[in-house]
């Protein structure tokens, strides 16, 4: 590679704290051709942002940056003088991060941030500098640029802002762009108008993109050489093609497996699908109902005479049977009102209106005993296993605590069913008086697990519980969840963003689109067959670990973003991006209805 | 025992531990330390200057008395006084403390977990008791109650509670929407499980740092209220009454006022100290 923009060679970090040093990256070798893509991906601690850092020098104190050379453009970055490396900065590398929430500064207009970079790289006159300005966001795709201009970062979607966070690093045309988990915080049909927006402006512009992620599958799609990271080591280096083909690396080769297994599931399900009695003649047992279950916040105004009351509705109507024995997946993008159907389910929140039917009884009525002896059976196991435990606690406290509230156990007793459950989910019984700080993110999601079916309920609701989790453990603590329902003949509601994870464990999916179901199908079917246009859109936004596949697809992302539930669209709440929209779907909601056995969908014209 | 001796292993926190130690030892043993009666008024040894000593009349004849501190405007010794001294403004201060704690957590912790109504009400009596100047409030109570250790260790936590109510509402309303509040709740524990297991416990670390400000405060305000004379009975030996005595002379007789200063001094760096040490061991991630 004679044309290289960027070429590091041997570049180590080590980190300096409380007295110890770490090398948190040793020796990463690897470069850039002009206006190419390189992927870099690794899990959380391998080092990949800390090295991107490090080419601008914008590593925390502490951390020291040894290499023996960082080539950029022929000038060497680690000798760069302050005044040299402040027009190398956002002129000639750009940088865009993984949170769009806190990579604006609230206080300012999207406008005057993006002003800013371009008057400090090019002495722009004030209103040249706002023509271009609003150009740049017409560019990556923010509509009504002028007027946006003037808004806040609050007054933006998430999307949206990270559209904007990539119109400040266009703002100083830089001739590489880092791209550092741009999308990870988003949701999947948005991260794929992203990638897109990036890939053309990168044509357009001939830029040079470095695109850092944990997920694989996402750089088959935009990447045209891939490094991987592990345990700040880079441990394969190879075109993408090849990568994917000829993975040398066995880390690469676990995290390519992981991916096909995924795709394996969803491409060829009528193989994978275990095989269970079609459809059996008498009614399924169902262990779980909910009927029109509806959630709504109402907000005063800030003043006491403001009368106005504005309504959120966070579910709007649900119907959905959970037969017993069975994995129902729930899938819907931030917003949807997952995590709300989830916490009615387990009444940790109540529902506005509807009933939820456990077992023949109806647990939206009941109160003080009579409701604790039903949460023995329904458990939850939520997304961020760093907050779900009690850091003053021990985990065998933790773990403890639905015997000792449901009076199942005591005394010698009570600790020997703990060590049980900590067997159960892999971990060491002599952990239990260990507190949570000392575990990792996996380890935690396994106490959040053992705790969840320690008093051995019939039902669990995983709320987005593999969310946090590395690529690696995801599969590992995704085991985890299949040995326990054989073990224990449990029932899952196995809720989340990703279709890919929901298609390997599976039974049924439930689609969720702004409070309401909009598909419901067997897993196989609905992998193979989307009748509705936003359960389509949402997998084809799924990228496919496979970069010959991917390149063939012709996909569009959905136009725009899920409407606010707070200010839902007339008639089907879809119909806003929805590419088959009738005038029909703009007045007329579509109910849930069979349209064949076991297929549900709300559309008036299905596919 | 073990508990102690993690302290112990922090420097800073060693320091605050002896400190602190060392005069709560000599407010114990008060009687056996001072050299003098603190209540003798000695006509003969006004305003000694430290290490100055004065001759004493008792039954077995008139013996020669060292005041390593020197003595007051009646000729009582400083050294004795302030070690006397110590007893009272040590109770002051941990009785104050520990009462506004208690009750600004406790009312703290239930606006903040159950919100509406109770929240209105407490909100509202924390901002009444904003709205008051503290001062008044001590003057009138205390002309009410009619001084004494008590009303003035009453009057203090009705001064500091609400610091503690505010600080563990907002803390509680960020700790109870995290997941392990939430799974404690959908495991079936009760309120008050929830409450005094899951929440509260949390809420230490920001409790101690502000306790040992307040213990250095309530000591402070202590000789503040008994130097406008509205505190304790000036004859009794307290650091406040001391600082009180010693204005009139702090141009002719530094040390009245300035010993019992140090004193506050040196024992609120101690409280401070300690409580810093102790927030970082009450947090799990520190131990070991």
């Amino acid at each position: 590679m004679s044309a290289a923009l960027l070429a590091v060679d041997r570049l180590s970090i080590r980190l300096t704290s409380g007295g110890h040093a770490q090398d948190v990256v040793s020796e990463a070798s690897f470069e850039v051709a002009c206006g190419k893509t390189l992927g870099i991906v690794g899990e959380s601690g391998s080092g990949k942002t800390l090295t991107m850092l490090s080419l601008l020098q914008l590593l925390p104190r502490g951390a020291k940056v040894s290499a023996n050379r960082a080539v950029f453009d022929r000038r060497n970055l680690l000798d760069l003088s302050r005044p040299e490396l402040d027009a190398v900065r956002g002129r000639q590398i750009a940088f865009v991060f993984q949170d769009p929430l806190t990579a604006l500064n609230p206080v300012l207009t999207v406008g005057r941030q993006i002003i800013e970079v371009m008057r400090r790289h090019f002495q722009l006159p004030a209103a040249e500098a706002e023509r271009r300005a609003v150009a740049l966001l017409a560019k990556v795709g923010i509509p009504d640029a002028p007027l946006r201009l003037r808004q806040y970062p609050h007054e933006f979607s998430g999307g949206m802002r990270q559209r904007v966070t990539i119109a400040m690093a266009l703002a100083g045309q830089p001739r590489l762009l880092i791209a550092d988990e741009p999308t990870t915080a988003l949701d999947v049909t948005v991260q794929a108008e992203i990638v897109s927006l990036i890939k053309s402006v990168q044509r357009e512009s001939g830029m040079t993109v470095i695109w850092v992620t944990h997920d694989l599958a996402l750089l088959a799609r935009i990447a045209d050489r891939v490094i991987v990271m592990y345990r700040g080591r880079v441990v394969e280096d190879a075109p993408i093609d090849r990568l994917f083909a000829a993975p040398e690396h066995p880390y690469t080769r676990a995290l390519l497996d992981n991916l096909r297994s995924d795709r394996e599931r969803g491409a060829r399900p009528a193989v994978a699908a275990p095989e269970r009695p079609e459809a059996p003649a008498a009614t399924p047992d169902i262990l779980l109902a909910a009927r029109g279950i509806t959630v709504s916040y109402t907000r005063a105004g800030l003043l006491p005479w403001q009368s106005r009351r504005r309504s959120v509705q966070a579910l709007g109507g649900i119907d959905l049977d959970i037969r017993k024995g069975e994995t129902l997946a729930l899938v819907g993008e931030s917003g949807s009102g997952k995590s709300t159907l989830a916490r009615v389910l387990v009444r940790t929140i109540e529902p506005t209106c509807g009933r939820v039917v456990f077992r023949g009884t109806d647990i939206s009525a009941l109160e003080g005993r009579a409701l604790r002896g039903v949460r023995r059976h329904l458990q939850i196991v939520f997304q961020d296993p760093f907050s779900s435990l009690n850091p003053r606690r021990t985990i065998g406290a933790a773990i403890a605590e639905p015997l000792i509230v449901h009076e199942l156990a005591c005394g010698r007793e009570l600790g020997e069913r703990v060590a049980e459950c900590l067997a159960m989910v892999g971990l060491d019984r002599s952990l239990a008086n260990r507190h949570p700080h000392e575990f990792s993110g996996g380890q935690r999601q396994r106490i959040c697990i053992a705790r969840a079916i320690a008093c051995r309920p019939d039902f669990i609701v995983a709320d987005e519980a593999l969310s946090a989790l590395d690529m690696s453990l995801q599969g590992q603590i995704l085991q985890l969840f299949q040995d326990l329902k054989a073990r224990f003949a449990l029932t899952y509601l196995f809720i989340s963003h990703d279709l890919s994870v929901v298609g390997r464990i599976s039974d049924r999916v439930a689609v969720l689109y702004l409070g309401r179901v909009v598909e419901l199908a067997p897993t196989a079917e609905l992998y193979e067959y989307q009748r509705h246009p936003y359960t389509r859109a949402l997998l084809a936004a799924v990228p496919i670990a496979d970069p010959a596949i991917e390149r063939q697809r012709l996909y569009a992302p959905l136009a725009g973003e899920p409407p606010s539930p707070a200010n839902p669209p007339p008639g089907c709440p879809f119909h806003t991006r929805c590419p088959r929209v009738q005038d029909r779907c703009r007045s007329e909601l579509p109910a849930l209805t069979e349209v064949a056995p076991g297929r549900y969908v709300a559309c008036h014209y299905p596919h | 025992m073990s508990f102690l001796l993690t302290l112990y292993r922090s420097p800073q926190t060693r320091i605050g531990l002896i400190i602190l130690t060392v005069v709560v030892v000599i407010a114990l043993c008060a009687p056996l330390l001072a050299p003098s009666n603190p209540y003798g008024v000695n006509p003969n040894s006004r305003l000694l200057p430290p290490l100055s000593s004065s001759p004493l009349a008792t039954a077995a004849g008139t013996v020669t008395q060292l005041h390593l501190l020197g003595t007051d405007s009646v000729g009582r010794d400083t050294l004795s006084r302030l070690i006397y001294g110590s007893r009272l403004s040590l109770t002051v201060g941990f009785m104050a403390v520990v009462l506004s704690a208690v009750f600004g957590t406790l009312v703290g912790g239930l606006s903040g977990y159950f919100g509406g109504r109770i929240e209105s009400i407490t909100g509202w009596l924390i901002d009444v008791q904003l709205s008051f100047p503290f001062l008044l409030l001590a003057i009138f109570l205390l002309g009410a109650l009619g001084g004494g250790t008590l009303a003035v260790v009453l009057v203090l936590a009705l001064g500091t509670w609400v610091n503690y109510a505010r600080i563990v509402r907002a803390q509680v309303l960020s700790i109870k929407t995290l997941g392990y509040v939430e799974a404690a709740h959908a495991t079936g524990a009760g309120t008050g499980r929830v409450l005094f297991l899951h929440i509260l416990p949390n809420t230490l670390a920001p409790i101690c740092v502000v306790a040992s400000f307040s213990m250095a405060q309530a000591i402070l305000t202590e000789a503040g209220l008994s130097f406008l004379g509205v505190g304790l009975d000036p004859s009794t030996p307290s650091w406040g009454t001391m600082l009180n005595d010693g204005r009139d002379y702090l141009l002719t007789a530094w040390w009245i006022a300035t010993m019992p200063g140090i004193a506050i001094g040196i024992t609120v760096l101690g409280v401070t100290l300690f409580g810093d040490g102790l927030r970082e061991l009450l947090d799990p991630r520190g131990l070991r």
